[in-house]
């Protein structure tokens, strides 16, 4: 093997929990990279190396090939419906996105209910499936405040307990998806590095057990 | 929407030395040049389209209200020619060089893709499939795409799945499907039915080394009937070229003939020749 295989991971929450997958199965890139600003690292092997990347590009990188493998949220893969392999949900970074509006009014869903959400296309599809037509904000954070300020009436958004729901009074009235990290690949690569892309794969899902 | 495709004139004379080159090899493998409608009748056409084809088709109406479609496909007027000539006594090779044109699924852009593409009518043998899968192999690497992959795999295992492991596989989707399907050298279809007589007609030949089997192979197209297959290089993240056999498709233009093909799509080869 000359060239690592290189592993797009989302920065944030999953950055932990994936090296924590890959150190079980001897693949080791200790957490420097967790704490400093360095974007990448490699493995002791030097087999693989790891991209630190927000997690909305980490499809971007896996697609065009810069990237052979990434580790992303479900959320974002259905979001973005992006041209790459799922090889397997590996079980951690759990949550779901929901629609979340003000408490005790779970009928508040109605033509024209203005919807603020980082996940619009998901969202817009829970809608049509409903047959109702929303109006969906599009925002980038602190998508709680939305009701609050009177900018939507209720939100789609990521939560994994609930707390900062409740925090600012909101209640979750329907769950659009349930999301957790999965391993995907780029399609030429997958062909390229299928051997050891398998063996990856199997390893990290019976680790997961 | 058009999504119109546009060449610079610095990849014009890429893509010229490729189609000479090309052209060159397969004329050496006696294929015959071959040249349909542009502008077709969907009437005429439709028989041979599948599900998949005629929604993806771009139709529009003439002022006598007949529905014109532009060329779809470049298997489907080859298959109605074929099928209203009298029939060979021999196999016929054919290739072509020519625009399809098809609503993207997403976007519903109308997408023009320039193929490079050869076929073999009339020949229902796993050698007939050996050759096109040998002379695509000799063909990327004439190009210049020395480390191709060649995934095959025969459109009835994907028939026979379950409709929604059908779409897991479509949609490249492992989780849903249960697992990463399996993939290996040509030695995988030695005890398989279906793609036994592949394998002998390929043993020994050095194109094999670019040929793997892929149980996980699935194409959207309705009308293959035996071998499918997707070429792949390195940081590509779409298949270069693709193709198959289709057996049926003749018959429904009229004429009962087997066949099999290749089709290279140039679009992608030059936007990868961009990159290096």
């Amino acid at each position: 093997m000359n060239t690592p295989i290189t592993i797009a991971t989302a920065k944030g929450y999953l950055l932990s929990e994936s090296i924590a997958a890959f150190e079980k199965i001897g693949i080791s890139f200790g957490n420097a990279i967790e704490e400093s600003r360095k974007l990448f690292t490699n493995d002791e092997s030097g087999h693989y190396s790891l991209l630190k990347i927000r997690p909305w590009d980490v499809t971007e990188y896996v697609e065009n090939g810069a990237a052979d493998l990434g580790i992303v949220g479900l959320d974002v893969l259905d979001e973005k419906k992006s041209n790459v392999i799922r090889l397997a949900d590996l079980g951690f970074g759990k949550c779901s996105l929901v629609l979340a509006g003000p408490e005790n009014q779970k009928d508040i869903l109605r033509h024209h209910i203005k919807v603020a959400t980082k996940f619009p296309n998901l969202t817009q599809q829970y809608f049509d499936n409903k047959g109702i037509k929303a109006n969906l904000i599009k925002l980038y954070g602190a998508i709680e405040l939305a009701p609050l300020t009177g900018l939507s009436d209720i939100i789609s958004d990521l939560t994994a307990t609930g707390a900062t729901l409740k925090e600012h009074n909101l209640e979750v009235i329907d769950t659009i998806l349930d999301s957790s990290a999965y391993l995907i690949a780029n399609p030429s690569s997958y062909r390229t590095h299928y051997s050891t892309i398998v063996s990856l794969v199997n390893a990290l899902k019976s680790q997961k057990r | 929407m058009i999504n119109i495709t546009e060449i610079t004139p610095e990849d014009s004379i890429k893509l010229q030395k490729m189609i000479e080159s090309a052209t060159q090899l397969i004329k050496a493998a006696q294929y015959q040049w071959i040249q349909t409608p542009t502008i077709d009748s969907y009437n005429s056409l439709s028989p041979g389209l599948g599900n998949h084809l005629k929604t993806s088709v771009v139709r529009f109406m003439d002022r006598g209200n007949d529905s014109l479609i532009l060329r779809p496909d470049n298997t489907a007027p080859i298959a109605r020619i074929m099928a209203s000539t009298p029939a060979p006594k021999q196999p016929v090779k054919l290739f072509y060089n020519a625009s399809k044109f098809q609503r993207h699924p997403k976007s519903n852009d109308i997408v023009e893709t320039l193929e490079f593409g050869f076929e073999i009518i009339a020949d229902s043998s796993a050698n007939a499939d050996a050759e096109i899968l040998i002379t695509l192999s000799q063909l990327l690497t004439t190009l210049g795409f020395k480390d191709h992959i060649i995934d095959v795999g025969h459109s009835k295992s994907a028939q026979a799945l379950p409709h929604n492991k059908r779409e897991a596989l479509l949609n490249n989707d492992f989780v849903k499907y249960g697992e990463v399907p399996e993939r290996g050298s040509i030695a995988l279809m030695k005890d398989m039915d279906t793609l036994k007589g592949l394998y002998n007609a390929l043993q020994h030949k050095p194109e094999s080394d670019h040929i793997y089997f892929n149980s996980g192979l699935v194409k959207e197209l309705d009308y293959y009937t035996g071998i499918i297959f997707e070429v792949y290089i390195p940081h590509c993240g779409y298949p270069i070229a693709s193709g198959g056999r289709y057996d049926g498709l003749l018959r429904t233009y009229g004429t009962d003939l087997p066949a099999v093909g290749a089709a290279l799509n140039m679009n992608t080869i030059l936007s990868v020749l961009g990159t290096k």
